[in-house]
């Protein structure tokens, strides 16, 4: 017990360090205690600027905190040092990011990419270069199933299990038929539409309308008022938070009745925070397990307040968190060499990381990945299983226009 | 009532923050090119906008904005029209016959218009050129406040990329209703967003191309009607 | 006099390796020592009297000279940077910006016809060699001859806008070209959406792909190199030929109804002829460094297109001097591989970008190595 505490004491200690240093974007300087350690460089590569930023940040400030509580460890062999890299979410700067780590032999292995275009256009990079990389929030399926590469893995699912689930839930357990479904028109967006409308036709219920929107729109009112005309039970969004919350809001300004339901995009406290009361009832689906109810999530959120960074989390950032965890581990375990790692990352198979079971698959997509239901019950999003919706308790809002 | 004075303050603060930015890059520019001023200010939205990603604190999220608005609404014919709506319209309308008026019948507007026509004219004619400019740069910058104190308190989030597109969409509906005619914005930003809704209402995938649409339409009247809508009085403008 | 030659090619070693130094430079400590050698070497030709003039003097007697060293130094450099090929891909990307810039340069400097569409004739570039290639099954070689011409053709839209409208106008106009052409590369089917195309075969010459790690002098170099040279021959011959055109009665025409229609009518210039003509061989210049870059990268997709690289564009002709050949070719130099050594400022490097580009504009408003006056002999 008293070692644990102490090992806390010292992760904080240098974790205050490291965000500090982060301040002016300094790459982590080992101090002497172990400073006779071989030192191994790992990158990071996430969007750190422009609309996306949140996402990345929460990533990158989780991979760091892996990275700090590792070279904490006493037990660890080496010295880990970090490269963080910004792909700005767009296809060429996220190439040149990638060729810039593969490029230096002191880095063995990455944690990269949130945006599924920079993620797809760089799977090519790493795999020339040799070079591991985890991807750790890009959902986009032919990262991972449009190729055999070695060096690519990804922790978190992909959007094909995340529709499958949503569509099956929404259809047969909570009984709603027809669907009106909006979404950006970036390859995030479009693909959860393909594949959540796949899942729903095979589930049973209806499509009224299909509408694509520019990222970053601001009114929703013609999009919304078409899909209304249809009186649908359901208006799904594909898209990410901001977007999330302006056309939940406008839905309600404008009347629309019925049940909102988003995709992983907008499970983020922004969400909550933003739409304010409007969030109530919003249903979402995000792959792993629930990070808040295994121990180590615990563990993980708690350090992560105690590091006091600038941003929060986000959804993705225990996947970047387990991502830099299992990397360190293949590194410890078969010295810094990225052939070696990558096979060894490839036939990961952990039982309990903070977002459950890692195990990947013949295109190293991890396989076992569950997904989680949300619900959001006053500003807060609950476990659809442990929410007063389930319970009974209260009704959701597509129910409530239902019976009316 | 604490809101509206922080409004008040909000507007006031943007003004300033105009004329700084003017003073920083604009007025050194004089008598460069105008591409270099178009470059600057630019590069000036792009050091604003990540500043208020970095410093602003959490500033990568959206925000919720302040509700100050009466909720609800009625119908009319089958269209739900929102009292905030009226409001929003109401204050937008109030705010172009206050510039209309500043720029038409006081002497600062009159300042304003013969620079615009002729800067070394109007110096011979006593204008004071710098504050002239501060001026106009103050009263555009304290609009642009009023537009987005007014996006938030309609859509209730502000982000802060939200004014990226703005820019080129204001800029755009300026040009179609006629630069140069204060009701000539009104009738071009109405036209702009009249224009996107029914391609997005109308046209099948329509809100996919809907900018598509609204850009193409800019283009023709800028090439076949440049003088806008509502026309500008003088007859050569470069 | 031999020690003018002496001179020059001192000046250049030096440059040469401060600026390779630069870019290896990876400790912190490297980094400050390169950055105060730059720093100090800049403060010696500004500061030191005579030291400026008698370094113009002997590169002004000594061109020829000059150059060549200049073209075996450009020659030299991915030897020098073989163990990156992360900054060999940069170099590259900074060649074709030389050649995008002397296009969009002879639009907008030397005609005045402000074009702020050249992400999307870059674009089309790409996506015509994208297209060419994976759906149609042309050569690459062919597809990157081709494109440019994709570029000239759908530019022809913008024809009338360009003799109808001016300043602030046309940029308007330009802008709303570009919005639109990626709303249509991001939504329509048949261009890939928002993933674009993927798996653009690459160059083959004589048989050797263009992948494969070249050999030279016994050492070998990244893959990438093969692009680099190819980019710098790119990239030379677009400087030579809009050089030749800018000196000529052409370029001269083009200058005066750049700086006053009505005078060039008066001239006999042909308006119309001027500007159309500039638009088209800037657009086709334009298109080439695209289409280069579909086949040096192996895709297309349109956020590699948007507005925010239009305006990376304008910078490098406004930074390096509008209307100035060689300053075109200083703005791509410094503004393409600056943003990235400043990479391990994390968040704060576009906000750094920004300042960087303010600061340029009102120090040096002429651009770095602004356009000189004409001389005929």
């Amino acid at each position: 017990m008293s070692s644990a505490e102490h090992r806390t004491d010292l992760t904080r200690r240098e974790l205050l360090q490291g965000t500090s240093a982060l301040g002016l974007g300094a790459v982590l300087v080992p101090t002497a205690a172990w400073a006779q350690k071989p030192t191994v460089k790992l990158a990071f590569i996430g969007p750190l600027t422009g609309g996306t930023a949140s996402n990345g940040l929460g990533g990158r400030n989780s991979f760091l905190l892996a990275v700090q509580e590792r070279n904490a460890d006493p037990k660890t062999r080496y010295t880990y040092e970090t490269e963080v890299l910004d792909d700005e979410c767009k296809p060429t700067v996220a190439v040149q990011a990638a060729l810039k780590a593969t490029s230096d032999p002191a880095i063995v292995a990455g944690v990269t990419h949130y945006c599924s275009v920079t993620a797809i256009a760089t799977v090519d990079t790493y795999h020339k270069a040799g070079m591991p990389a985890m991807v750790w929030g890009a959902v986009l399926p032919e990262i991972t199933y449009s190729h055999k590469y070695v060096e690519v893995t990804r922790v978190n699912g992909t959007m094909i299990n995340q529709n499958n689930v949503a569509a099956d839930f929404a259809v047969k357990t909570l009984g709603f038929k027809t669907f009106a479904l909006v979404h950006d028109t970036t390859d995030y967006g479009r693909a959860h539409a393909k594949w959540f409308g796949e899942f729903l036709e095979k589930a049973g219920g209806k499509i009224l309308s299909t509408q694509g929107t520019a990222k970053d729109q601001k009114d929703y009112t013609a999009e919304l008022t078409r899909a209304k005309a249809d009186k649908p039970e359901v208006i799904w969004y594909g898209g990410l938070t901001p977007d999330g919350v302006r056309v939940k809001v406008q839905m309600d300004k404008l009347g629309v009745r019925a049940q909102f339901q988003g995709t992983s995009g907008i499970k983020s406290d922004t969400f909550n925070e933003t739409a304010g009361p409007s969030s109530e009832g919003t249903l979402a689906f995000v792959e792993g397990a629930p990070t808040e109810k295994l121990p180590g999530g615990r563990r993980f959120l708690e350090a992560y307040a105690k590091a006091a960074f600038k941003e929060p989390s986000e959804a993705y950032g225990p996947f970047a968190y387990v991502a830099a965890n299992l990397v360190i581990d293949a590194i410890e375990a078969m010295g810094p060499d990225r052939a070696k790692v990558a096979e060894r990352l490839k036939r990961t198979r952990n039982p309990n990381t903070i977002i459950g079971p890692v195990e990947f698959d013949e295109y190293g997509q991890n396989t076992v990945s569950l997904i989680s239901k949300y619900v959001s019950q006053d500003g807060k999003w609950v476990l659809w299983e442990d929410s007063e919706y389930a319970s009974g308790k209260r009704t959701l809002p597509g129910h409530k226009f239902k019976k009316m | 009532m604490a809101l509206p004075l922080t409004f008040a303050a909000s507007i006031l603060v943007t003004g300033l923050v105009g004329v700084a930015a003017e003073r920083v890059c604009v007025k050194p520019l004089a008598r460069a090119s105008p591409l270099m001023t178009l470059l600057a200010t630019l590069s000036l939205g792009l050091v604003i906008r990540e500043s208020v990603l970095i410093f602003y604190p959490r500033g990568a999220d959206p925000k919720p904005f302040p509700q100050l608005l009466p909720q609800g609404g009625f119908e009319v014919g089958g269209v739900a029209i929102r009292y905030e709506s009226l409001v929003i319209l109401g204050i937008g309308l109030a705010a172009m016959v206050a510039v209309d008026r500043v720029i038409n019948r006081t002497k600062m507007g009159a300042a304003i218009r013969a620079v615009a026509q002729e800067p070394e004219a109007a110096q011979m004619m006593g204008v004071n050129l710098d504050r002239t400019v501060d001026a106009t740069f103050f009263l555009g910058s304290g609009l642009a406040a009023v537009a987005g104190i007014l996006s938030g308190l309609y859509y209730s989030e502000i982000h802060f990329i939200m004014g990226i597109t703005g820019g080129v969409i204001g800029f755009s509906a300026a040009a179609i209703g006629g630069l140069g005619n204060v009701y000539g914005a009104i009738v071009g930003g109405l036209l702009f967003g009249v224009l996107q809704t029914t391609a997005a209402a109308l046209i099948p995938r329509g809100s996919e191309f809907r900018d598509v649409v609204a850009f193409a339409v800019v283009m023709l009247f800028l090439v076949f009607k440049p003088s806008g809508i509502l026309g500008e009085k003088s007859v050569e403008r470069v | 006099m031999s020690h003018d030659l002496a001179l020059v090619w001192l000046a250049e070693a030096a440059v040469f390796t401060l600026v390779v130094a630069g870019i290896l430079a990876e400790r912190p400590w490297a980094l400050g020592a390169t950055g105060a050698a730059i720093v100090a070497a800049g403060a010696l030709v500004r500061f030191v009297p005579r030291l400026g003039t008698t370094l113009a003097g002997a590169f002004a007697r000594r061109r020829p000279a000059a150059l060549g060293a200049g073209v075996v130094l450009a020659l030299a450099l991915p030897l020098a940077l073989r163990s990156s090929p992360y900054w060999t891909f940069v170099a590259t990307l900074a060649l074709l910006y030389v050649t995008i810039g002397q296009g969009l340069n002879l639009q907008i400097g030397t005609a005045g016809v402000i074009n702020l569409a050249g992400a999307a004739f870059a674009g089309l570039g790409g996506y015509s060699v994208g297209l060419l290639t994976v759906a149609a099954g042309w050569p690459s070689w062919l597809a990157v001859l081709v494109g440019p011409w994709v570029a000239v053709a759908v530019g022809t839209i913008l024809f009338v806008p360009i003799l109808k409208t001016r300043g602030h106008y046309l940029a308007l106009v330009t802008i709303a070209f570009v919005f639109i052409f990626n709303i249509l590369m991001n939504n329509l089917e048949f261009t890939g959406g928002p993933q674009g195309i993927k798996n653009i075969p690459t160059l083959r010459l004589l048989g050797h792909a263009f992948t494969t790690k070249p050999v030279l002098a016994g050492v070998e170099l990244p893959s990438h190199a093969n692009f680099y040279y190819a980019a710098l021959v790119m990239a030379g011959l677009t400087t030579w030929v809009l050089r030749r055109l800018h000196d000529s009665w052409l370029g001269l025409a083009l200058n005066t109804l750049r700086d006053d229609e009505i005078a060039a009518r008066c001239c006999g210039v042909s308006i119309t002829r001027g500007k159309l003509l500039a638009f088209s061989i800037g657009n086709f210049f334009i298109g080439l460094g695209g289409a280069f870059y579909a086949v040096m990268v192996g895709f297309v997709s349109p956020p590699d297109f948007d507005f925010g690289y239009s305006l990376v564009m304008l910078s490098v002709i406004i930074i390096g001097g509008v209307d100035s050949i060689p300053g075109v070719v200083l703005g791509a130099c410094l503004l393409v591989p600056l943003p990235e050594r400043f990479r391990f400022l994390h968040e704060y490097r576009l906000l750094l970008y920004g300042v960087v580009i303010v600061v340029m504009l009102l120090y040096r408003p002429q651009g770095l190595w602004p356009a000189q006056v004409r001389r005929y002999r």
